[in-house]
């Protein structure tokens, strides 16, 4: 078994009079990993995060870091540290002071204070405007000066509350470059709750998504991306495309097209909810002599999104998602006909609905 | 923009400028005026212009003593009203959202009763007989009864209850502009209710503390019913005053000469506390914080 | 939000006491059955209630009062309304000038407004009449008046008026069928509070009133000069039930805080 986890929940849920807003929530988070609580609004992340911090007492179960239970013990004796969405800088303090205001509570004698404002600015890269006020300064900025005065008192867990999402496309993928390079040069245990799927998946060690108030998968995000747990979470994680069809000794069949299992469904019989992500579709122009069979569509729309192409094809089984790489080449038409095909492997099975 | 859109805000304020112009400039102007004439027993207003009743007032001890009482009771008012004032709006603040309506329903309704009526509550109040004295006696405090009623305490006490709902409703809508995520945030870092209280909250609404202090201030200043029902005759304030001349003496110069004193004297501690305090204080909320109404 | 302690509950239930004290002694003495105010009293009585029916005075000032009230608050809505228009929805030159002194009677005090308007209508004749009151009641409320009215054109989104415009409305229908009906609870909110503030009014109604035009706080004001006697107490106590009745309804409508600061409805 790997090092003791460092934060527990237990069986932690939470009720608002008769509405649930989680059921029981039960994970680790080990010593400095970086844990995402991913879910659509309304899945319970937040409250569950709150319930970390202390501002929503658990109805239920508990909250233990470092093997004791939080429970009794006030938000602010927690040694937390909490990014808001809205990162709540006091509006009448300059960027130092609002870092050094924790340093303050804690009776931190006004030279060192001084001296670990400067550093924490300085590690997110905003030295310069120590004395300028929150409302003279960019929503990136703000967001830096947040993340700076929740880290500066060195807390044991880190929390932070959709902390990206008010800032535009082009900040938001710069930010989380900056925020994982962060956590792993102070290594604190972060957790972090974001409705960005993509958000989640790039920064977290591990993703625990959550539906109904309820944890549904938590796994590394790219096992959790190739292997879900159901028909939500492979969904929720990027896009997939979804196969419903009969099972027959090693072989599927939908709408009169025949092609093989993967060798772990090899026995499976009967109807079989099938998934395969858009990016193992191979999709081409024309059909080859020796090609392997493949399946007939007609491209019904394309979407150019940088990296790759997302093309809408229509076929005799549904619409199919397929991105193709962008290699410079000359994209499909709207409209052509094409073929695609997949290796086996790349099915996926899920529980039905 | 046509020259009926032109036209249109002129059309549309006009009726309100003209009333204005009509019913307050020009009778404020001609206050100024009379103010600068003589007046005898004999011959009514005298013509001519001079600055006698101005002089008059600056060199009379009773004058003196009236603008001296005038300020010293808006002072006091004004500072227990933000003691008290300020505290209890912050304490509403954190209520359940159940009880803040009507908590704040109970402690700014007494705005729409009339000020006689509050006054009157005192006089039974603070009467000789009176329910304070009357527990007073009871607790065998030494000196009871007290004469509560024509003293300058009583006058500040009517004042308080008459002005403290109005700072209790300027510091309510400071704090309705303060983030509540902020609250959240010190707490996370350690910080206590009292902390949270003098370091996060007071800061943050200090326009709104302010503003109240300077309407007190002004108010109280100004104010002619309560002096005049729980100060009595003898406790002259600088509106009794002028009441007085006006009314009873019929001396209409001289009560106007004490008018523009008064207005002068409001005009100059509005300005005062604009360019000093509230500059100074609100530097670092910029002047985004200082909105209010339209 | 947190809860308040023991202490801050504790401070707010002798503030509550405090705002409290006169309002409930009052009601307490007009029932008393003596001739004379005492409290506590002997005998529980409703004769000074009774009394009120029975002294033509103050009941003539009561509606003198509302008759006042109403044509003051009315009038102050008729100019108060297209200035706030004008106010919200053109930057014209000398803007900031009007707004300043439209709202300027708050800073004056009433006894210099009494002053300068005993003066001015006297030699209009129109001291000590029912026009010349009018007049000085629509300049004390009429920023009030301004500020609510001004509160709900600036809550109101200025793209509708277009919205409405672009169908086909021309201005004045787009004022009487987007806007208006929009700031309805603005206007309401305001006429009562400016007739709440005439009818409380004493200090400048006491330069202008004579025996022929006699609202009722001066009525009240002159009694309590000369006698102190349970009258005083029983008027007093129903103006106050009135009162927190006009403030329940009004609640119900218009959270009062709103009412009072003028800020835009939530």
């Amino acid at each position: 078994m790997s090092a003791p986890a460092f934060l527990t929940l237990d069986g932690v849920g939470k009720d608002y009079g008769t509405v649930t807003a989680v059921r029981a929530v039960s994970l680790t988070v080990a010593p400095g990993e970086f844990l995402g609580l991913l879910g659509p609004s309304g899945c319970g992340k937040t409250t569950t995060l709150q319930m970390i911090a202390g501002f929503e007492t658990p109805s239920r179960g508990h909250v233990l870091m470092e093997g004791r239970d939080l429970a009794g013990i006030p938000p602010a004796k927690r040694g937390i540290g909490l990014v808001f969405q809205s990162y709540a800088l006091f509006p009448h303090m300059t960027a130092a002071e609002n870092v050094a205001f924790g340093l303050e509570m804690r009776g931190v004698p006004k030279a060192e204070r001084a001296k670990r404002v400067a550093e924490a600015l300085a590690q997110v890269r905003l030295g310069h405007l120590a004395d300028r006020f929150p409302r003279n300064m960019s929503g990136g900025q703000q967001q830096r000066v947040a993340l700076a005065r929740a880290l500066v008192f060195e807390p044991r867990l880190l929390l932070l509350d959709e902390p990206l999402s008010n800032l535009d496309a082009k900040l938001r993928e710069e930010m989380q470059v900056e925020l994982r390079a962060l956590q792993r040069r102070i290594g604190v245990t972060t957790v972090l709750v974001t409705h960005d799927q993509a958000e989640a998946m790039a920064l977290c060690d591990r993703v625990a998504i959550m539906q109904g108030g309820r944890v549904v998968q938590i796994d590394a995000p790219w096992q959790a991306y190739d292997i879900p747990a159901d028909a939500f979470v492979a969904d929720f994680l990027g896009r997939s495309n979804r196969l419903p069809a009969r099972a027959a000794s090693g072989e599927a069949e939908a709408a009169g097209h025949r092609f093989s299992l993967p060798p772990e469904l090899a026995d499976r019989h009967g109807e079989i909810l099938l998934t395969i992500r858009p990016e193992r579709l191979r999709i081409r122009c024309e059909r080859t002599a020796e090609s392997a069979p493949g399946l007939d569509g007609r491209v019904q729309a394309r979407l150019f999104l940088g990296g790759f192409w997302l093309y809408t094809v229509e076929t005799a089984l549904g619409a199919f998602a397929v991105v193709a790489q962008n290699t410079g080449a000359t994209p499909l038409d709207e409209g052509a006909a094409v073929t695609l095909d997949w290796d086996a492997h790349s099915l996926r099975r899920l529980e039905p609905a | 923009m046509t020259r009926l859109d032109r036209l249109t805000p002129a059309l549309l304020t006009a009726p309100s400028a003209l009333v204005y112009a009509g019913a307050l400039l020009v009778p404020l102007a001609g206050v100024l005026a009379l103010s600068l004439h003589g007046f005898d027993f004999q011959d009514g207003i005298l013509p001519g212009w001079n600055l006698a009743n101005y002089r008059d007032l600056l060199t009379d001890p009773l004058f003196g003593e009236a603008l001296a009482r005038t300020f010293r009771i808006a002072a006091l008012t004004t500072l227990i009203c933000l003691l008290i004032g300020v505290p209890e709006a912050w304490i509403i603040h954190r209520m359940d959202p159940r009880w803040r309506g009507p908590m704040l329903l109970i402690v700014v309704g007494p705005l729409l009763v009339s000020v006689v009526v509050r006054n009157f509550g005192w006089m039974v109040l603070l009467g000789t007989n009176g329910l304070v004295n009357q527990a007073m006696t009871a607790l065998h405090m030494p000196g009871a009864p007290f004469r509560l009623m024509f003293t300058e305490l009583a006058v500040v006490i009517g004042l308080v209850h008459v002005m403290v709902p109005l700072v209790v409703l300027s510091v309510w809508a400071s704090l309705g502009r303060l983030d509540p995520v902020l609250e959240r945030a010190a707490i996370s870092l350690g910080a206590g209710r009292f902390t949270i209280f003098t370091r996060i909250v007071l800061p943050n609404v200090m326009p709104g503390v302010l503003a109240g202090a300077l309407m007190v201030f002004c108010l109280s200043a100004s104010a002619f019913a309560t002096p005049a029902m729980l100060g009595g005759k003898r406790l002259k304030v600088v509106s009794s005053m002028t009441y007085n001349e006006f009314l009873n003496t019929l001396n209409w110069p001289l009560g106007a000469a004490l008018a523009t004193v008064l207005m002068a004297a409001i005009l100059l501690a509005t300005l005062l506390w604009t360019r000093l305090v509230e500059k100074r204080a609100l530097r670092r909320l910029g002047e985004v914080a200082r909105g209010g109404p339209a | 939000m947190s809860r308040n302690g023991p202490l801050a509950l504790a401070f707010h239930a002798l503030f509550l006491a405090f705002i409290l004290a006169p309002l409930l002694v009052v009601i307490a003495v007009s029932f008393t059955g003596q001739g004379y105010l005492a409290l506590p009293f002997e005998g529980l009585s409703l004769r000074w209630w009774r009394a009120i029916g029975e002294n033509p005075r103050f009941l003539e000032s009561f509606w003198y009062s509302v008759r006042l009230g109403v044509t003051a608050a009315t009038l102050s809505a008729l100019i108060a309304v297209p200035a706030a228009l004008a106010i919200a929805r053109w930057r014209f030159p000398g803007r900031g000038t009007l707004v300043a002194i439209l709202a300027s009677p708050l800073m004056i005090p009433h006894v210099v407004l009494g002053v300068a308007l005993l003066r001015f209508f006297s030699g209009f004749g129109l001291s000590g009449s029912f026009a010349g009151l009018v007049a000085a009641h629509i300049i004390v409320i009429t920023p009030y008046m301004l500020r609510l009215v001004g509160a709900g054109l600036s809550g109101l989104d200025p793209r509708i008026e277009r919205a409405a415009e672009s169908l086909g409305a021309d201005r004045f229908t787009v004022f009487r069928r987007v806007t208006l009906p929009l700031i309805a609870p603005g206007l309401a909110g305001g006429w009562i509070l400016a007739f709440v503030t005439s009818f409380d009014e004493l200090t400048v109604s006491l330069f202008l009133a004579s025996p022929a035009a006699n609202p009722l706080p001066v009525q009240l004001f002159n009694y309590i000069d000369q006698m102190t006697d349970p009258l005083v107490a029983s008027v007093s106590a129903a103006l106050i039930l009135v009162t927190a009745l006009v403030l329940l309804v009004l609640d119900r409508f218009y959270p009062i805080d709103r009412l009072l600061t003028g800020e835009r409805r939530a």
